[in-house]
């Protein structure tokens, strides 16, 4: 019966560490969904934001020795400015959607701190690692 | 023309797994030896014509045939040999067709070793694999055929993608799918022993080696996944907590947490019921996992994109959970077991909290991965996590599985004497106490390394502790010499002492992930002969090498690199343009060593000047060495027993 007690205790009280750990795990790192125009028209400053839009690709800037990377997110009425500050991955040229994620900073202008690519069809499983 | 053959290998496949499923229903129903018979036949000729397409592909492949789409898509005449037989799983219908390939390999296992005649426990699993079997024939007939033809066949493939062109792409992904289509099998034995109520049903242990395998296999898919990522595509880093990799890891974790309870059943101690679950889980997990990649309901940069057949793994997992539910329900009273006594300090206590620890992490990995679908559902807003909620919700999870591994060797069945209890922790314990307070003396303020290092000397101890006392002990009894008794006394408990290995492994391979805790990394523009500082390093530049050779351009920098005066080698990183391809495929360079990883991406140049980015990784070496400690480990468990010299 002492044994039971214990066991329950325990693992009431590992639940609850561990529903805190999911509570703060949440809070800190939740990134929310917009869309390119919902950014040109709130206010969204400070907010992890993560959006998703096609690159306009005359409007691609890589400084190398920064490094930045520039270019201008589109989702065909709206368009955001995007600056990364980290190395242009490879086949950032050749795609077309992207998602990023990052916060709103002054003039409307997007920091991106996570790059994430999609490939056209073309190589269906272009930035992959094969087949799962 | 091969297409046809390639085309009617996969027609004849599917008829004979659709006879070998009947002639084995009526031949078990009617007690025939000659349908039986002939479904084995069956059976086997269906692996044979598998076989055949798998062989038409490969050889389309090799000698691009561009006849076949499949082919003119992921290959060029100029592509290396190795990397046109990788293009076979490079796309959707061929990793379908290897992995068709495999599950049926593996029938030919169960049909013809002697463990599973039993009651003709090898017909009715067979016949599972080969309905699934069929799920994945009529995908390949239907949905995705790597025999389609274009007409006319052009000139040229289109290649593979540079990104692919990597030994990663050679060796990942067949043996990812070795541990992902290995979990069927288990899965099959279990359910056929429930369902039919064998008399000798034992399935806790003739499950065992293949939850084993497909353990050690679906960990070393993921480590190479990593090593991949880390030393060839440039990512950066081995792990990145992205959808596609959580799924991988959801069957590991759970058919970890059933190796350890499967110990319990094999001792008579129950947990039959709790273990057919996680078996179920398991398998319903890499279905779930394939069902992610193939479905694009989430974002990943492993994406595949949208496509159809989702909605068929979609309704193959639903089938698979309904089947699931539907045999316990019906045999919950045949593998309920009684009720038992359990001490805390106890093996099975140990145990059993190393599974709650597991599916804990498992349910917030999934709720983590899931959770854009939650919030939309919830919140109305989709909403994402990234790495920084996985590091907090599961790096104390860890660390607690860490710490158990330190105290399980201390405990008995049953229950532990407290005295012995405290004794045997007493070493153990001042080393990783002692490691902690020495680490933050010298200087190491990272209170969550600290734990991790400390926590890792602890399990050492505690381990090295368990074999050496009972080295001891068995010398004594023996009077063999030292060299001898610890040869033989591991080999004499080889399933522990293996299992022990694995888990010096898991800790090396803490060590190493902990690691990242201080890398650091810096972005220098250099011109030739100027020098880069980072950490206790010096790299010197000194200067670009453009190279043209098969259609390729690489443009190398090389970095000479010091440790004060003393020349520690080079680093080469390169950039690889192809005349076929607009993107570029960057080389990272990496000066391994134990101690840290010196990791250089060239980022970019101006004439002679370059953009280079340097960065420190301390211990990563530590994971690829701990991961070679665990397989060993888990071969040490597998290999065959000696057979019993009869004792008079």
């Amino acid at each position: 019966m002492k044994t039971k007690g214990i066991l329950i205790a325990g693992i009431v009280v590992a639940l609850m560490v561990f529903g805190f750990l999911i509570y703060k795990g949440v809070q800190n790192s939740a990134a929310y969904y917009y869309t390119l125009a919902e950014l040109e028209n709130s206010d969204l400053a400070g907010k992890h934001l993560r959006v998703k839009g096609e690159l306009v690709k005359e409007s691609v800037i890589w400084e190398p020795e920064i490094p930045r990377l520039r270019f201008m997110l589109t989702d065909g009425t709206s368009q955001v400015e995007m600056v990364y500050h980290e190395v242009i991955p490879d086949n950032f040229d050749h795609s077309t959607e992207l998602i990023v994620e990052g916060t709103l900073g002054e003039g409307n202008q997007f920091t991106v701190s996570k790059l994430m690519l999609q490939c056209p069809s073309k190589y269906e499983n272009g930035n992959s690692k094969g087949g799962e | 023309m091969m297409a046809s053959v390639g085309m009617i290998a996969l027609y004849f496949a599917l008829i004979t797994t659709i006879y070998a499923i009947v002639t084995a229903y009526i031949g078990m129903k009617q007690q025939q030896q000659n349908y039986i018979n002939s479904s084995r036949g069956a059976t086997l000729s269906s692996f044979l014509m598998v076989a055949m397409a798998a062989f038409v592909l490969l050889y389309a492949l090799i000698t691009s045939d561009f006849r076949l789409a499949y082919v003119a898509d992921y290959t060029s005449r100029d592509l290396p040999l190795l990397y046109k037989i990788s293009a076979f799983w490079a796309g959707q219908a061929g990793s379908l067709l290897l992995w068709l390939l495999m599950i049926s390999g593996m029938t030919l296992i169960v049909q013809y070793r002697r463990v599973y005649r039993d009651e003709q426990a090898d017909l009715k699993i067979v016949s599972l694999v080969n309905l699934i079997k069929l799920f994945f024939l009529f995908l390949l007939i239907t949905m995705t055929s790597p025999f389609e033809t274009v007409s006319p066949a052009p000139m040229d493939g289109m290649g593979l993608n540079p990104m692919l062109q990597s030994l990663g792409m050679v060796v990942h992904p067949p043996i990812l799918f070795l541990g992902y289509s290995g979990f069927l099998i288990p899965f099959g034995i279990v359910v056929v022993d429930l369902l039919f109520k064998h008399k000798h049903a034992a399935w806790g242990e003739k499950v065992r080696p293949w939850v084993l395998f497909s353990w050690l296999m679906l960990s070393a898919g993921m480590v190479t996944g990593g090593n991949w990522a880390y030393t060839e595509l440039g990512w950066g880093g081995y792990w990145a907590w992205d959808p596609v990799e959580n799924a991988s890891l959801f069957p590991w974790l759970t058919s970890t947490a059933l190796l350890h309870t499967l110990i319990m059943q094999r001792q008579q101690k129950g947990m039959k019921v709790w273990n057919y679950l996680l078996m179920a889980l398991t398998f319903i997990l890499t279905i779930f996992g394939t069902f992610l990649t193939r479905s694009g309901v989430l974002d990943s940069v492993h994406a595949f994109g949208d496509n159809q057949l989702g909605q068929y793994f979609l309704a193959l997992l639903v089938g698979l959970i309904v089947f699931t539910v539907y045999v316990l329900i019906a045999r919950y009273p045949q593998i309920r077991g009684s009720k038992q006594e359990l001490g805390i300090l106890s093996r099975e206590a140990g145990l059993i909290l190393t599974n709650i620890l597991l599916l804990l992490i498992c349910v917030g990995v999934f709720f983590g991965t899931m959770f854009p679908l939650i919030s939309t559902l919830v919140l109305g807003r989709k909403i994402s996590l990234d790495q920084v909620f996985y590091n907090q919700v599961t790096i104390p999870i860890w660390l607690s599985l860490a710490v158990l591994m330190g105290i399980c060797p201390v405990l008995n069945w049953k229950r532990t004497e407290g005295v012995r209890f405290r004794n045997m922790l007493l070493v153990p314990g001042v080393v990783g106490v002692g490691t902690t307070l020495l680490l933050y003396l010298i200087g190491l303020h990272q209170w969550m390394a600290v734990f991790s290092f400390g926590i890792a000397a602890f399990v050492v101890a505690a381990i090295g502790q368990d074999y050496l006392v009972g080295v001891w002990r068995y010398r004594r009894e023996s009077g063999s010499c030292i060299v001898s008794a610890m040869i033989r006394f591991f080999a004499q408990r080889r399933q522990r002492y293996g299992a022990y290995t694995v888990h010096i492994g898991v800790i090396v391979i803490l060590v190493g992930i902990t690691g990242s805790i201080f890398q650091q990394e810096v972005t220098q523009t250099m011109k030739p002969g100027e020098v880069l500082n980072l950490n206790r390093y010096r790299l010197e530049y000194s200067g670009l090498q453009p190279l043209t050779e098969n259609g390729y351009t690489h443009v190398a920098a090389t970095l000479q690199v010091y440790e004060g005066d003393e020349p520690k080698g080079t680093v080469r990183s390169e950039k690889v343009f192809h005349d076929r391809y607009r993107q570029p495929a960057t080389e990272v360079g990496i000066l391994s060593g134990l101690r840290d990883d010196l990791y250089f991406n060239l980022a970019g140049w101006d004439g002679d000047v370059a953009h280079v980015q340097v960065s420190l990784h301390p211990l990563t070496s530590w994971i690829w060495i701990g991961s070679y400690i665990l397989y060993l480990g888990v071969l040490v468990i597998l290999w065959p027993r000696k057979r019993q010299t009869a004792v008079a």
